[in-house]
């Protein structure tokens, strides 16, 4: 769909200006919480970009609200290629869970906010943007994205609290709610206040917007991008680096395998019932890593940055269904007996019976086989002496062997994105005779 | 922790979240009621019925009660209330005292009491009043009460007894059977006796009391006659208006149904509910089935289907549109002014839609208001008057209310000068009625709402129930902008079939109408259907898109799924195809194109052909560089005049000369230009072709011949066009140009001069003066050539190897690798055989073949994209590339030249293309590549090698042109409905469709008038005389119903008649129209009916008196179909005839000229139709042309026979002769022996009949007088179908109004020519019809075959040696 630029940014700018001044009266109640805690500088900084936001707003009624220079957005466009906005993302895990106790100041977390309040308000100019985030599929991702930056800041918020009490010999915040409280009305009658609330929201969100039906589905036309419902659109995302029934089957089953083995694997009983993360930072690391990068992440990935085709696009970046994307890639056995020997490929005998046909197979994906076998067979005794020393012995040989093979597991998929994006690597290993390319 | 009271959280927070929450729930739910509430379509619903609806019916009430109305109404009740207070007859009341009496006296009672009825009448007739009437009807009904009273009890009473009868009798008949004793059986049968006995009594009873009571009526009834008739007048009188105000208190809301529209109520579904079609047979392709389709679009459009009163073609609510309105004003204001008085014009209380606009509620006729043609309804929008200065005028004002229209028109008027009335006319949507309601929708018309609901023609979200879900489509920028600021209006990408924008509706026509051609106007449907479709099919037609883009109308299994354009097969195939394509080829053969043709003028004709060929249709090809620029330009440049060298190059080379025309043998003369030029114009040459020196000839099917010299310059060229004229087929076997059978001819007044009109005509059209001279030939860069061959040939063989044969050759030992063009290059190289090669992937590349017969391409397939369902065409499937960069950088280049065309915002109409195109849709797509076809290039060439840009090339179109290929194009869907849906029509109509594409195909209405010229006129019925009466036979009358009649005797507002006429105004020698002054000055014309019409409540017929009609008050012309050769050829000839002394009428020399086709098929009989259609044979001595012969397959002609027979009415495939059976003659010979043969000698009477004027076999007039010279009389009986012939006999001028037969059976008065046949006129009439049709038996009859026999000559017997045994 094409639209006329100037009619876009008129349809776009009343909403943008609300949202603005809803941002700026954000900022005013900041300030009177900054107020009230004494914090006149604070609320000083909060008035003034609320009267910047209060700026925006008007601008935006006028009809001339603030519009991304088209050189940053290309230049966004560009540093968010799949290697950057992979690798990026990883560091700025790191970063963010390296610098928590800095992140968690409510000052540098309002900000935060406020940032991404501006980039998302000026992001909507951007016709290709605006689609995305205006779709009516999209609004729970959308929601999804500030829903889980509160909830993720709040629990951190609380563990680092505590972790500084208990650094000071304080027992946690949690520990003064210790005890028993009544059913009613403190159970139900919340809920049912809750209830009520979200009858109403259905309500609204019903009347405001509406059912986003589609065409009839047409077997010839499929729509491009077909795109999964939002939440396994993770899933999706994995389909472009391994076999459908990989990925699409394997995958699933061992994630709800591992996470219905967790309890019985961490039956450490530290954390429990107050937050923390440095008395268990390698449950943390790994669950966040695990939900927000590997889970969240190639949601977002799938909603914003996946366009025509399932090519990546920048998040402005024009959706052209004629864009092409140089990908050709090459696998594992090819790099190693074509590039690296510079012969070919070894040939399955046509005809064999089938041991001696995967004899052939298991030699010819050589290369990838014998990684796979070290990584899964001999990295969990290496990492038990060495890293994971404490889990062994912890843990004991059964519960430790089962946790390292599900956390490589894991791992692999990291890594084989990584592959992917940076040495062009199509499979590790590939054996097509059997639908098994990983 | 101890359970306590103490709760964790604070419960008066709690109470305070709950009743939040619950507020917040109220207000959702409030909130939820009220949008329900104001859904779009109920507030529509709502206006329409409270608002529209009414309005209409009180306007209808006040137009009906006019004070005609009720003055009349005032009358009619003044004679009923007379009536009730009328005396009776005293005999009558006599009657009844009497009738009482006797039955007294036959009952036997007492003698009635009539002194209170006596007394009763003695009071009205002192004193006649209602009352006392109506005392004495009281009296009277008693009686009649009683009387009835009696007969009813007598009634029962048999009812009962007769029962009882019945019950006792069909005992005793089965009783029998069941064994009963015989004592039981006399018992009942006494019984049954006994029964019988008292009904028959109680029947006689019942007989005199019904007989009493009807006497007693019958008096009642008499005494009441003259109220009752008073009363039935008076409620006759009211009963249109009582049937009204029922309606307007049905539309009126009650308390009732004000309830039920209430918020929450209103959700139940009455009275507002949503109106929906189901359409289980039209269904929407939901891609994995076929869907059922639901549309609500009445729901919000409920006056869709709201005709006019009385009249169902004719919307009741118009499409908005402002008008203005001369009003005449009287010459002084009349006493007291009020508008009623002085225009005949009611303001309404209040305005339709908005309560203070000014609306015309009631026109008075024959007012000052209906002479301006004013409506009901419509709104006075503003009133400019004389008196007023312009400054003061208001400048359009939004819209006035009653009291300011009063005060401009009764007090500000300067009396005597017309005022002019801002007129806004209709109801804005989405409350109009549907503008073509003769057509769609309302319950009359051939495509009724409830049938094909509306999407299958509009498209759109028919199941939508709100505007911007609809799909709706904005027709212009304009109405675009104004949907999304008023109705939110977006364009909905999710909905596969949005609504057709309105300039596109007709294409939908094209699903069902498969045929096309059955769109055209009809005598049903005048105003044509779908215009702008046809004029799209004819363009696609005449410039052959078909060749390059198939458009298949027939699906594998046989189905037609829309119009079938494709291209005949090449003639060998046609056998093996089970649906074969019909199209022509539209440009002519090129197989002979060394014969005529030169290379310098084929290469400019192949670089541009409008610059060498004004008026051709071939797109151009070569030289559109606009979307080119740096390498890719070069190379177009290049390779370009490379390409068109060998092009023509390979045409010369390619062709296979045919052997030239025999000449004919016997000619004398040399050509002459002057003589040609005469052949040119006459033989019809100018039906088909243009040529400067005759610039009426309007022409279209073939070239323009002004310049053929420039085309055709050696002596082959000329020969080959002599043979051409003479005999086209011989050169080009599937040509459309017919063989006009220019034989050699006698010089005029020479008997030994012969001369051959073919050489003449050639002669002419060479001489023709023309400056063209063909462009120096640039040189040929060989560097260009071979880089072209080896781009061609390097698909086919490896690069080097390519190159290393196209420098020496492909050896002979690759003969079986170099297939297809490349066999070219076997043998030794040559630059002529790189350039016949390079030429032929030209060819292959451009598909030349798809319009031209190109040797060596017969079986080459279409090259373009198949476009039968391009209306569904995916638009990600067009690439629109960089269209957005070339619209602005043409755009940008336009602006610095200063150049209009640059701005697309001052035309609606390109605007609308822009913005689709700019939006990837395909109305934009198919726009720009007709415009612009290879813009779709733009930068993309800079990558793409030469020969894989797009070849399209771009013809020469205007924008309404390319509008109407887009309408026809985006209307081939491939998505046909259900069988029943497809038109089929009768077969009459089947018929016609189909001959009107042979018609097309082979231009016949270029010659022949196919339908009749159509007037409208109106009339003040006073002044408008009937005809004079004239005599005829009854079988020529006319026919006319009595509805007929009434319907011609209607009046408008105004006061005057409407008539239409058929036929033509009379023209003048030259062929300008004749006319007169009438008394007011007004050109006055004389119109010849070809057809009977009913003008006034009186019958006009054909070969009567011309109707006179007045300038002025002609409303509407339909111009004929077809015939311009015959009007552009009449004035000459009759100027020639004039010239060499011949005194022939004006109305005479119309038989010179083609004839005309009307009610053709009602004349000839269908097998000699068909017939000479295939072999046409002269039939008219007199005219100055010949049918030529046409390539007509007899498939063709059937057709065209089916076309005539089913637009006259008449019989066909086959027609029936009964005047032929034996059977029949030889009765009508005994009643009057020797009639054929009287008839005979009235044949051959040369003094006064037929043999006066017409050939009989080798007898005739004698004398080469062509003006009188009439057909032949022999082949009648074979050509022309009996009623014909006996009609055109007993009243030729019925028949053809311009006949120069005269009467020769007049049907009234002495019978003529008694000495050769004595009898009647119809005894004459008869015998000579029956002689003509059966001449060939009776000529037979005549001679006997053993005359023709040679006589046997008897031999010698001695020299035979006899050999009796």
């Amino acid at each position: 769909m094409h639209t006329d630029p100037s009619e876009f940014l008129e349809t776009v700018a009343t909403p943008l200006g609300w949202f603005y001044v809803i941002g700026g009266a954000m900022n005013v109640g900041a300030a009177v919480y900054a107020g009230r805690g004494k914090k006149f500088v604070w609320t000083a900084v909060w008035l003034t970009v609320s009267a910047a936001f209060a700026l925006l707003g008007t601008a935006s009624f006028a009809g001339r609200p603030l519009i991304l220079p088209e050189g940053l957005k290309s230049a966004i466009d560009g540093l968010l290629n799949p290697v950057s906005f992979i690798g990026g993302s990883f560091v700025v895990f790191l970063v963010l869970y390296l610098g928590r106790r800095f992140f968690v100041l409510p000052a540098v977390a309002w900000t935060g906010l406020n940032v991404s309040l501006l980039l998302m308000g000026t992001s909507m100019t951007d016709p290709e943007f605006a689609a995305i985030v205006t779709k009516a599929d999209n609004v729970p991702i959308v929601a999804m994205v500030y829903l889980l930056g509160l909830f993720t800041y709040l629990a951190a918020a609380q563990a680092v609290r505590n972790d500084r009490r208990m650094l000071d010999g304080l027992p946690p915040v949690e520990e003064q709610y210790k005890g028993k409280v009544l059913a009613w009305p403190d159970l139900v009658y919340i809920e049912l206040i809750c209830m009520i609330l979200l009858t109403v929201l259905l309500v609204v969100w019903s009347l405001t917007l509406r059912a986003p039906l589609e065409q009839p589905a047409n077997p010839v036309v499929t729509p491009n991008p077909s795109k999964a419902p939002w939440y396994f659109l993770g899933l999706q995302e994995l389909l472009v680096f391994s076999d459908p029934w990989l990925v699409g089957v394997a995958v699933p089953c061992l994630i709800v395998f591992g996470l219905a083995a967790v309890p019985y694997l961490d039956r450490n009983p530290r954390g429990s019932g107050y937050y923390t993360i440095d008395q268990r930072k390698f449950a943390y690391l790994v669950f966040q890593f695990g939900f927000l990068l590997l889970w969240v992440l190639l949601i977002l990935v799938g909603t914003f940055m996946r366009g025509p085709n399932w090519n990546f696009f920048g998040p402005y970046e024009v959706r052209d269904p004629h864009k092409v994307a140089a990908l050709t890639n090459v696998k594992l056995s090819e790099y190693f007996w074509v590039i690296l020997l510079g012969r070919g490929l070894p040939q399955v005998p046509e005809g064999a019976g089938a041991i001696v046909r995967l004899g052939h197979i298991l030699w010819r994906e050589i290369a990838g086989v014998v990684p796979l076998a070290v990584y899964f067979v001999v990295l969990p005794p290496v990492l038990g002496r060495t890293l994971l020393r404490k889990f062994r012995r912890r843990m004991g040989f059964g519960r430790y062997t089962l946790m390292a093979l599900l956390l490589l597991m894991m791992m692999t998929i990291p890594l084989k994105i990584i592959l992917r994006w940076t040495f062009n690597l199509n499979y590790i290993v590939s054996i097509p005779e059997y639908l098994l390319n990983f | 922790m101890r359970a306590s009271d103490q709760t964790f959280y604070d419960k008066r927070l709690l109470h305070l979240w709950m009743a939040a929450a619950s507020l917040a729930l109220l207000a959702a739910t409030l909130w939820m009621v009220a949008a329900d509430h104001r859904r779009e379509w109920k507030q529509h619903q709502r206006t329409f019925r409270d608002r529209i609806e009414p309005w209409a019916t009180e306007a209808q009430i006040v137009q009906e009660r006019s004070r005609e109305f009720l003055a009349r109404e005032e009358e009619l009740s003044a004679a009923l209330a007379e009536a009730r207070a009328m005396v009776p007859p005293s005999e009558l009341i006599e009657r009844f005292g009497k009738e009482l009496e006797s039955e007294a006296a036959s009952l036997e009672s007492g003698p009635p009491d009539l002194d209170e009825l006596r007394r009763a009448y003695d009071a009205l007739a002192a004193e006649p009043s209602i009352a006392a009437r109506d005392a004495l009807m009281e009296q009277l009904g008693e009686f009649t009460a009683a009387a009835t009273l009696r007969r009813q009890n007598a009634q029962r009473r048999l009812r009962f007894r007769r029962a009882e009868f019945d019950e006792a009798r069909t005992y005793y008949e089965t009783a029998g059977g069941e064994g009963a004793s015989q004592a039981a059986l006399e018992k009942t049968q006494a019984k049954v006796e006994r029964a019988a006995d008292d009904v028959t009594r109680l029947t006689a009873e019942l007989q005199t009391a019904a007989a009493h009571c009807d006497a007693l009526d019958a008096v009642v009834r008499e005494i009441t006659e003259e109220e009752d008739a008073a009363r039935n007048a008076l409620a006759d009188h009211r009963a249109t208006l009582d049937r009204l105000d029922r309606n307007l208190a049905a539309q009126q809301t009650s308390l009732g149904k004000r309830m039920l529209r209430l918020p929450l109520i209103d959700a139940f579904g009455r009275p507002l509910a949503i109106d929906q079609t189901w359409l289980p047979e039209l269904t929407i392709d939901y891609n994995f089935r076929q869907v059922a389709r639901f549309d609500r679009c009445a729901t919000c459009h409920e006056g869709i289907d709201h005709n006019a009163p009385g009249r169902a073609d004719q919307p009741a609510f118009n499409m908005p549109r402002e008008l203005t309105v001369r009003l005449a004003t009287p010459r002084q204001a009349p006493d007291p002014p009020s508008l009623e008085d002085v225009y005949g014009l009611v303001l309404a209380e209040r305005g339709i839609l908005d309560p203070d606009v000014a609306t015309i509620v009631r026109i008075a006729p024959k007012s000052l208001a209906a002479d301006a043609k004013l409506c009901v309804g419509d709104a006075i929008a503003g009133v400019d008057l004389a008196a007023r200065p312009s400054s003061q005028q208001p400048a359009r004002p939004p819209s006035m209310s009653r009291l300011e229209v009063e005060k401009a028109l009764l007090e500000e008027i300067e009396w005597g000068t017309p005022a002019t009335l801002h007129i806004r006319r209709g109801l804005p949507q989405p409350f109009c009625s549907h503008p073509r309601l003769d057509l769609f929708v309302g319950s009359l018309s051939p495509h009724p709402k409830s049938e094909f609901g509306c999407t299958i023609c509009h498209d759109g979200q028919g199941s939508a129930t709100e505007f911007k879900w609809a799909s709706h489509t904005p027709n212009d920028r304009a109405q675009r902008n104004r949907w999304r600021a008023d109705r939110d209006w977006f364009r909905n990408p999710h909905w596969d079939f949005p609504m057709m924008a309105a300039r596109f509706v007709e294409s939908r026509c094209l699903r069902c109408h498969h045929r096309v051609t059955d769109l055209e106007p009809s005598r049903r449907f005048p105003d044509p259907p779908a215009p702008k479709l046809l004029a799209g099919y004819q363009l696609v037609r005449t410039l052959g898109c078909f060749g390059c883009h198939e458009i298949n109308g027939i699906d594998p299994s046989g189905r037609s799924i829309g119009p079938d354009m494709r291209l005949e097969p090449s003639a060998p195939e046609a056998g093996g195809v089970p649906h074969p394509g019909t199209m022509r080829k539209v440009g002519p053969t090129l197989r002979d194109t060394a014969d005529r043709l030169e290379a310098p003028f084929l290469h400019d004709l192949i670089g541009n052909p409008t610059r060498v060929l004004p008026t051709a249709r071939m797109p151009r090809f070569y030289g559109l560089h606009e979307h080119l620029d740096g390498g890719s330009l070069d190379d177009a440049r290049r390779f370009e005049a490379v390409e068109i060298r060998a092009v023509a190059e390979y045409l010369l080379a390619a062709g296979q000369p045919v052997e030239p025309v025999p000449e004919p043998a016997g000619v004398t003369e040399t050509p002459l230009v002057e003589r040609g030029k005469r052949v040119f114009q006459i033989q019809g040459c100018l039906a088909c072709h243009r040529h400067t020196d005759f610039p009426k000839g309007q022409g279209t099917q073939g070239p323009d011949l002004s310049n053929l010299a420039t085309k055709y310059t050696g002596e082959s060229a000329r020969r080959w066009l002599v043979g051409w004229v003479r005999d086209p087929s011989h050169y080009s076997p599937r040509t459309l140009m017919p063989n006009s059978l220019l034989a050699p001819v006698l010089l005029a007044g020479d008997a030994r001069s012969v001369t051959d009109p073919a050489a003449d005509v050639a002669a002419y059209l060479l001489a023709s003066p023309s400056d063209y001279r063909p462009r120096a030939t640039p040189a040929l860069v060989e560097r260009d050539l071979d880089e072209l061959a080896l781009m061609h040939l390097g698909k086919q063989f490896p690069l080097k190897q390519a190159a290393e044969y196209l420098r020496n050759g492909i050896p002979q030992s690759m003969t079986d690798r170099a297939s297809g063009d490349a066999a070219m290059l076997l043998g030794e190289m040559s630059v002529e055989k790189k350039l016949r090669y390079v030429g032929s992937r030209t060819i292959r590349k451009r598909g030349c073949y798809g319009c031209h017969d190109v040797p060596g391409f017969e079986q080459a397939q279409p090259i373009g994209p198949e476009l039968s369902a391009w209306g569904r065409k995916q638009e990600s499937l067009l690439a629109f590339e960089q269209i957005d960069q070339y619209l602005d950088k043409t755009a940008a280049e336009k602006a610095a030249d200063g150049d209009p065309d640059g701005d697309p915002d001052d035309d609606p109409d390109r605007d609308f293309f822009t913005a689709a195109l700019r939006g990837h849709r395909r109305e934009g797509f198919i726009w720009h590549k007709l415009r612009r076809p290879r813009s779709f290039d733009y930068v993309k060439v800079h990558n793409k090698p030469y020969n894989q840009r797009l070849t399209m090339g771009r013809f020469d179109l205007n924008q309404q042109q390319i509008e109407a290929i887009a309408t026809f194009v985006l209307g081939l869907l491939a998505e046909p409905p259900a069988e029943k849906y497809v038109y089929q029509g009768d077969v009459r109509r089947r018929a016609i469709a189909e001959g009107r594409k042979l018609l097309d195909k082979y231009a016949c209405a270029a010659c022949h008038v196919l339908e009749m010229e159509r007037w409208q006129f109106e009339f003040d019925p006073d002044e408008f005389f009937g005809p004079p009466a004239t005599e005829e036979y009854d079988f020529v009358k006319p026919l006319v119903t009595p509805r007929q009649t009434a319907a011609s005797l209607q009046t408008d507002l105004r006061g005057l008649g409407h008539a239409e006429v058929t036929g033509m105004p009379r023209g003048d020698a030259t062929g300008r129209l004749l006319e007169d002054e009438d008394d007011d000055g007004n050109p006055l014309f004389f119109f010849t009916l070809w057809e009977p019409a009913v003008i006034n409540g009186s019958v006009w017929t054909v070969g009567g008196a011309e109707v006179m009609i007045s300038g002025p008050r002609v409303t509407g012309k339909r111009p004929p179909l077809g015939g311009a050769l015959a009007r552009l050829l009449y004035p000459d000839v009759l100027a020639e005839a004039r010239a060499s002394g011949s005194s022939t009428s004006e109305v005479e020399a119309l038989g010179w000229v083609p004839p005309s086709l009307v009610n053709e098929g009602a004349r000839v009989r269908p097998q000699w139709l068909h017939d000479y259609l295939l072999q046409p044979t002269a039939i008219r001595p007199a005219a100055v042309l010949r049918m030529p012969r046409y390539n007509m397959s007899p498939d063709e002609a059937g057709k065209l026979v089916d076309y005539f027979a089913a637009m006259a009415g008449a019989e066909f495939p086959y027609s029936s002769h009964r005047r032929g059976r034996s059977a029949n003659l030889a009765a009508a010979e005994a009643l009057r022996p020797g009639r054929l043969d009287d008839a005979m000698r009235v044949l051959i009477d040369r003094q006064t009949y037929c043999a006066k004027c017409h050939l009989i076999g080798e007898f005739g007039p004698g004398g080469e007088n062509r003006t009188i010279l009439a057909p032949d009389l022999e082949r009648v009986g074979r050509r022309i179908r009996p009623d014909y012939v006996r009609r055109w006999l007993a009243s030729p001028k019925s028949v053809l109004p311009y006949t120069a037969m005269p009467v020769n059976f007049p049907p009234t008065g002495d019978p003529l020519g008694q000495d050769l046949f004595p009898g009647s006129s119809m005894e004459q009439l008869d015998a000579v019809v029956d002689l003509l049709l059966n001449y060939d038996w009776y000529v037979r009859s005549r001679t006997k075959t053993e005359n023709l026999v040679p006589p046997v000559v008897v031999e010698d017997e001695s020299t035979e040696g006899g050999t009796d045994e």
